[in-house]
């Protein structure tokens, strides 16, 4: 069979954590990376904000790397003199935008402390808002079916494929079910129903807001976007007044639109009462819907 | 496998050896070569039934079935059957005139006409029973014919005993149309006619009428022919006692006769607008099945293939151009037409769907004539594959037509295709509820 790999509807935060790889050796065949929540991966597809990308490379012998944010985290893009095409596709984008980007899992480990996981670009698009918000619902639903699934295989003594299938679920999915099921140990399946529930959240805000489902004052303390708790992540309630108050914060101390050190924005958010910790939290919710960047380390630009 | 799932198979071999060996051999042989050396189950048999000198050209090189499990269009049957009737005509045949058998054949399940077209050495008696191996099926009239050719071996069996079935077929299964399959064989459908049209065809006794249509239930939706006016009207739910399940390049369809009792269902029933409100089937369902007739797929198009855009055809057999030139009929004038070979994943599979010239027309926003304007105006008439790579590449559509599947996994040919709402936010609030109330 010459059968074509699915692409992956999967969050950053599932993709990076994969620690197991399939190489089966033969050329040709596809490799794998496999998932705790037992996506057995080749392929993927992401829609979001792409951050930043730079040549780490030379002129000569580029090699491209970008960052796309979704909800929770990012994913990372790379692409070599090897692959012309995705360099291309690169080089044409300007951070921020929105993209659409399809592509194969690469691990890159030259040893055994660095473990890298990133896309290979076989397609970049520009896009806009609405598919962004289209592929985290999708996203979301397809987290929630692999969360069934792996608490049903976590019943099974031993894990099986056929079990797994009669349940309805794609081969694919059985097989990597079953991997994951003997391979991750202590998988912590409540830190991504709440990476589920904030973006479903996030997606769903303004009719949620409505019906009074979100309560603000509930919120805690949360730390660096990056390395947010997935947990505390479902906490991550900010008002719109908040984000507006940030926006116009940074909209006022950009004036050359070059961005602004984020020690600035410390220092004028906590005259209007907000702490670094809680905004620490907005600034992860702004970038989160694309409307923050950070294009060079320790500065912060509007989209 | 236990010895008690060997035992059918140990029964074939020791038909085939005879009283040479003991079961308990054969049994301990076939285990041995199933789970020491790990043989397939066919391998295995026909191994033994050489080694104790059986004729393994006299076994079944497959499992026998029942005949009234026997699908049309099945290439090679092993049975036994009780030979019900033998009658003899003349035909003309390529090579002249020839004999030919007819009849009835039956077992416990089933009676099925049959035809013996290579009768030179060939005894068959009304009465006895024989095991036939490669035979082939036929339809005829939406009833399964079995047909005895070069190929097929005929045997007289004085071991097996038949008790003809008194009702000349196997009750149909009752089942959902979203659970049809190629193999399905006879099955029992209740639905909603969807429509329904009537056609005339040529037939052996002059022209005759059949009526074609789609039913629909709950699960799914399939295309029937109907081969007697039954007064079938779109809106009616009818139950039909008896269909057999064809397939067309594995798309299954059903087609029944005056043997099948049609009901019309009173009481509440979904309604043709609701049956019509699609279910997005997965594309893994697609890659593991055969084929699957009027199904839709949503999914993000990741993938407009070489082979789109403005192509140009042979007047004579519509083969696509290659510089001009047909494969088959050389330089012609090419006549335009417009395509979309596209992959579509939903996550699950990757589809491949080849989409038409009124689709494109409508997906680009542009009819033909305009496409061709626009690539002379550019020379290059690759230009439109461009401009629907750059619309359609990483957009979700969902598509509706049939497909089928081969070694590159399942292909669609669209007859529906449409770009999908992306407003999200409705669906978000609902799942969203659900999952904080079952928490």
């Amino acid at each position: 069979m010459n059968v074509r790999e699915p692409a992956w509807r999967m969050f950053s935060k599932e993709f990076n954590a994969a620690t197991l790889d399939l190489t089966s050796g033969e050329e040709r065949a596809p490799t794998y990376v496999v998932t705790p929540l037992g996506a057995k991966v080749n392929r993927v597809v992401v829609v979001g904000v792409m951050t930043e990308i730079e040549n780490i490379g030379t002129k000569e012998s580029p090699m491209m790397r970008a960052r796309v944010a979704d909800p929770a985290g990012s994913y990372y893009l790379s692409a070599g003199q090897f692959q012309p095409d995705s360099l291309t596709l690169l080089k044409e984008l300007k951070p921020p935008e929105f993209v659409a980007v399809v592509g194969k899992a690469r691990v890159y480990a030259p040893d055994d402390n660095i473990r890298l996981l990133s896309i290979r670009p076989e397609t970049v698009r520009r896009c806009g808002p609405e598919l962004r918000d289209f592929w985290v619902y999708e996203t979301c639903v397809s987290t929630l079916r692999r969360l069934e699934m792996m608490s049903e295989v976590m019943k099974m003594h031993p894990p099986s494929v056929e079990e797994v299938r009669k349940l309805g679920y794609p081969k694919l999915w059985a097989e990597g079910a079953v991997l994951a099921a003997n391979y991750y140990k202590d998988i912590d399946f409540e830190a991504y129903e709440a990476l589920v529930l904030a973006a479903l959240r996030e997606i769903a805000s303004k009719s949620v807001e409505e019906i009074g489902e979100i309560d603000v004052e509930e919120s805690v303390v949360a730390s660096d976007s990056d390395e947010v708790e997935v947990s505390e992540l479902e906490e991550l309630d900010i008002s719109e007044d908040e984000e507006k108050t940030v926006i116009q914060l940074i909209k006022s101390l950009d004036k050359e639109g070059k961005g602004v050190a984020i020690e600035e924005v410390i220092a004028a958010a906590k005259k209007k009462n907000i702490d670094k910790e809680r905004l620490d939290e907005i600034f992860a919710v702004l970038m989160g819907k694309g409307e923050l960047f950070e294009p060079v380390l320790g500065r912060l630009k509007l989209a | 496998m236990n010895d008690e799932d060997l035992s059918p198979h140990v029964d074939e071999i020791m038909e085939a050896v005879g009283d040479k060996v003991s079961r308990a051999e054969v049994t301990a042989e076939l285990k041995k070569y199933l789970t020491v050396f790990r043989l397939n189950l066919q391998t295995a048999k026909k191994t033994i039934v050489k080694r104790f000198g059986g004729e393994s050209e006299a076994y079944p090189v497959s499992n026998r079935k029942k005949l009234g499990a026997i699908a049309p269009g099945e290439m090679s049957v092993n049975f036994v059957g009780k030979l019900l009737s033998v009658n003899e005509k003349e035909i003309d045949g390529k090579g002249g005139r020839k004999k030919i058998y007819y009849g009835l054949i039956g077992d416990e399940t089933a009676v099925l006409p049959y035809t013996a077209w290579e009768t030179e050495g060939l005894k068959l008696e009304k009465g006895s029973v024989i095991s036939v191996r490669n035979a082939y099926a036929t339809e005829y009239q939406s009833k399964v014919q079995l047909n005895f050719g070069a190929r097929t071996g005929i045997k007289k069996d004085d071991t097996t005993r038949i008790e003809v079935s008194e009702i000349p077929s196997v009750p149909a299964r009752p089942v959902k149309i979203g659970e049809i399959a190629a193999d399905s064989g006879r099955v029992e459908v209740t639905g909603r006619i969807l429509s329904v049209e009537k056609k005339i065809i040529p037939g052996e006794e002059g022209p005759r009428e059949i009526f074609s249509g789609i039913i629909a239930d709950e699960t799914g939706r399939i295309r029937f022919t109907c081969w007697r006016d039954a007064r079938l009207k779109q809106d009616d739910v009818v139950k039909i006692s008896s269909a057999a399940v064809r397939s067309w390049k594995g798309i299954p369809q059903l087609s029944f006769d005056e043997s099948a009792e049609i009901t019309r269902i009173k009481g509440s029933y979904p309604t043709a607008k609701e049956l019509s409100t699609r279910k997005f089937v997965e594309v893994s369902k697609l890659s593991e099945g055969t084929g699957a007739a009027d199904v839709t797929v949503a999914g993000m198009i990741l993938q407009v293939k070489e082979g789109s855009g403005l192509v140009f055809r042979c007047p004579e057999c519509k083969r696509v151009l290659q510089k001009g030139t047909c494969r088959i009929h050389g330089k012609v004038e090419g006549v335009a037409d417009l395509r979309i070979k596209a992959v579509l994943d939903d996550g699950t599979g990757a589809l491949s769907v080849v989409m038409n010239r009124e689709i494109t027309e409508s997906l680009l926003g542009m009819s033909i004539d305009e496409c061709i304007e626009k690539a002379r105006s550019v020379m290059d008439y690759d230009v439109i594959r461009g401009m629907l790579d750059e619309r359609l590449t990483t957009k979700e559509v969902e598509v509706t037509g049939n497909v089928t599947v081969d070694e590159y996994g399942p292909m669609m040919i669209a007859r529906e295709a449409r770009l999908m709402d992306l407003d999200v936010r409705e669906k978000a609030e609902k799942l969203l509820l659900e999952l904080e109330e079952s928490e």
